[in-house]
Order: structure tokens, then C-alpha cells, then sequence
């Protein structure tokens, strides 16, 4: 059924997707109180809006944010191609960036977080590079493989953390590729305590760790949508990941710099961010 | 230092609590025969080994030839010829 769905919208007149996406996250709004609650709670923790009223209204547009988020993705996986993805996604990065994207070999950690269009992002990089995307499998592995395969792209794949490819990364970095980690969701093992909107938080080590093992260039991206099926993609870096030695300290380093490039496109456009995940949990 | 002291080094960084990771067999029963994929190092965890070794062999190690790594012994012969250079 999912499948199904997920033809239909990719075909259907954009316009009427988004006006179905739009209606969705209305209702779901409506429907999912706990989800809705959440998200105010963290827009008031971030202290992005002023009051209750503001945090609420700021909420809803996030949830509208997302479901055109996910409707926009399925729409791209068919009709964002190797001739036409520019005229979607506009590259808004330095120029040692770009040289680095368009050097065949040359890997590239790229850190990001649930903002914009993560999915568009992705594709639209593998346009240039081949990437692999590290993400979190759904419970239910039917689920999962279908999402999976319908993510998925001639250049685009996702790789478990918690599948046995212990050295998958790393291939891919060896390959030349583009690794992606989200770094914005609360981590419950291997993890670093940051601060996130001045409040403290967990986020995972893995991005610092693979940068400093492997020594491949580190970025932070998003791709903040500027219209409908319009984006483009920001960067920062690379990032100096010098080791001084002390590893912790590094990580620490490291992850905060992250995080604070995270928090400042958040602040820039905090009506595309997912406020609904509980990132403040101890 | 001989390969199986640089073999017990080996196994007692892989000892150490790795990112709080369960590894699928006992440290004590690694040999230099036993495949690193099999060792149930988690993705994370074998950053943490691979920064380890670094550390304490003082070399450095390549991402491309880390990952044409196969078994605990090609480790042991690699981590042999870096510190020779």
C-alpha cells in the first residue's frame, strides 16, 4: 500500500501534492496532540518564540514543513535527474567545497540535520558524488527494506548503524564517497554532551570519530527550500579536525562546532526544522 | 616486538570498553586468523579500535588500506610494517 502511495504522489500534478500534504499535516496535527505538544515544548526550550501562542503556530508550520518534506522527496525520487536536479537544487557552498564534490576519490563527511529537505539534499549530491547515507532502520524490517529501496537511488544508499558493515563507512570513504550522519537527534550510547539552544544534550560521536580516524574532509549541509520543489543546499566548511592528542576533548570539540553550525540555520529558519523529536532528553 | 606481542597488544585494546559495544566473541579467543568483520566491532566501536591503535603504535594508518583489511593478521602486518618505516 505504501508503495502504492508513493507512485501515486510521484506522478500526481505538484501542485496537488502539496495541497495534500498541506491537509495533511493539518489533521495530523489535530490527531497527534503528544507530537504537537512536543514540538511547542522545544520551540519554547529554544526559545525561538516568545509564548505559548507563537511556539504553537510556529509548531503547525514545522509540521506543514514536514509533510511537504516527505511529499517533495517522493516527488524528487522521479523527477529529480542527472540532467535537471540543478534546476531543483541551487549550491550555495565554497569554492574549496565544490572542488572537493567534484574530485573523483576524493571521500567527504558530510554532517546534517532534520531541516529543509535532508532526502533532496541527498539526492541531489549524488548527482555529483555517489553518497551513503547513514540512518536509523524502522522496527518492522518489511517496513524498513521497503523504505529503504524506495530511498534509494542510482548513486544514493542507505546504510544501517546498526547493521554488522562495521568498516562500511570507511569503504565508502576509501571509494570516494559522500557519508551523511544526521547529528541533531538525541543519542542514547556513544554519545557527547553538547549544549543545543544553551541547553545541554546528547549527540553522537560518530561524526567526530569518523573524522578524526579517517582524516576526510568534514562538512556541515542542508538544503533549505526557497519554493516549491526549490532548494538550496548551505555549507560550512571543511571544518579543521585537528587531533591535539586528547580524544575526548576533541570529540567534544568537534560535535559542539557541529551542533552550533546546526543551531544557527535552525535559528535562520526555524520554520523547516522537525521540532516534534525530544532532543533535551537526559 | 614480535607479531604475537603485537598480537596481544592488539587484542588488549580490543579489550578495552569500546563504546560500550557487546562483541560477538570473547577478546581471549580472537586469533591473528580471526576476520575483523566477525569480531562484532559495531561502526562506531572499530573508529574508537582504529584510533587506538594509532595511538599506542604511534603510526598512521590509511583509510584505503585499512578497509583492504581482512583478518586480525593483516592488521598485525600492517601495524609491523608502519612502525619499520
Amino acid at each position: 500500500m505504501a508503495l502504492g502511495v508513493s507512485r501515486a504522489v510521484a506522478g500526481a500534478p505538484l501542485a496537488i501534492v502539496l495541497w495534500a500534504a498541506r491537509l495533511i499535516a493539518g489533521v495530523t496535527y489535530l490527531l497527534w496532540r503528544r507530537r504537537g505538544r512536543i514540538a511547542t515544548e522545544n520551540i519554547l526550550l529554544a526559545g525561538v518564540r516568545a509564548d505559548a501562542a507563537q511556539a504553537r503556530a510556529l509548531a503547525r508550520t514545522s509540521f506543514v514543513a514536514f509533510a511537504t518534506m516527505v511529499a517533495e522527496s517522493i516527488v524528487a525520487r522521479r523527477r529529480l535527474t542527472l540532467d535537471n536536479w540543478d534546476e531543483h537544487v541551487q549550491l550555495s557552498v565554497s569554492k574549496q567545497l565544490e572542488v572537493l564534490l567534484r574530485q573523483p576519490g576524493q571521500g567527504l563527511i558530510v554532517a546534517s540535520a532534520h531541516l529543509g529537505n535532508w532526502e533532496v539534499a541527498a539526492r541531489a549530491i549524488s548527482m555529483i558524488k555517489p553518497v551513503v547515507v547513514a540512518y536509523r532502520p524502522f522496527n518492522n524490517p518489511y517496513l524498513d527494506q521497503a523504505a529503504r529501496e524506495a530511498r534509494q537511488g542510482a548513486h544514493l544508499r542507505f546504510l544501517s548503524r546498526l547493521e554488522a558493515h562495521p568498516m562500511g563507512f570507511m569503504r565508502a570513504l576509501a571509494a570516494g564517497d559522500v557519508v551523511a550522519l544526521m547529528i541533531d537527534q538525541h543519542a542514547t550510547r556513544g554519545r557527547v554532551a553538547v549544549r543545543f539552544f544553551d541547553r545541554p544534550a546528547w549527540a553522537t560521536k560518530s561524526v567526530a570519530m569518523l573524522s578524526l580516524t579517517t582524516r576526510m574532509p568534514l562538512v556541515v549541509a542542508f538544503a533549505v527550500r526557497t519554493g516549491p520543489m526549490q532548494y538550496e543546499i548551505h555549507a560550512t566548511g571543511p571544518m579543521e579536525c585537528p587531533r591535539t592528542g586528547d580524544r575526548e576533548k576533541d570529540v567534544l570539540t568537534i560535535t559542539q562546532a557541529i551542533t552550533d553550525e546546526v543551531e544557527k540555520a535552525v535559528r535562520h529558519h526555524p520554520e523547516q526544522y522537525l521540532w516534534g523529536h525530544r532532543r533535551w532528553r537526559r | 616486538m614480535s607479531r604475537d606481542d603485537t598480537l596481544d597488544i592488539l587484542k588488549g585494546l580490543l579489550g578495552r570498553p569500546q563504546s560500550d559495544v557487546q562483541l560477538k566473541m570473547e577478546v581471549a579467543s580472537v586469533t591473528g586468523e580471526t576476520r575483523i568483520d566477525e569480531i562484532g566491532l559495531d561502526s562506531l566501536a572499530i573508529l574508537d579500535f582504529i584510533y587506538d591503535v594509532e595511538d599506542r603504535f604511534q603510526i598512521q594508518i590509511e583509510i584505503a588500506d585499512l578497509v583492504a583489511l581482512d583478518r586480525v593478521n593483516d592488521l598485525v602486518a600492517y601495524v609491523e610494517a608502519r612502525r619499520a618505516v
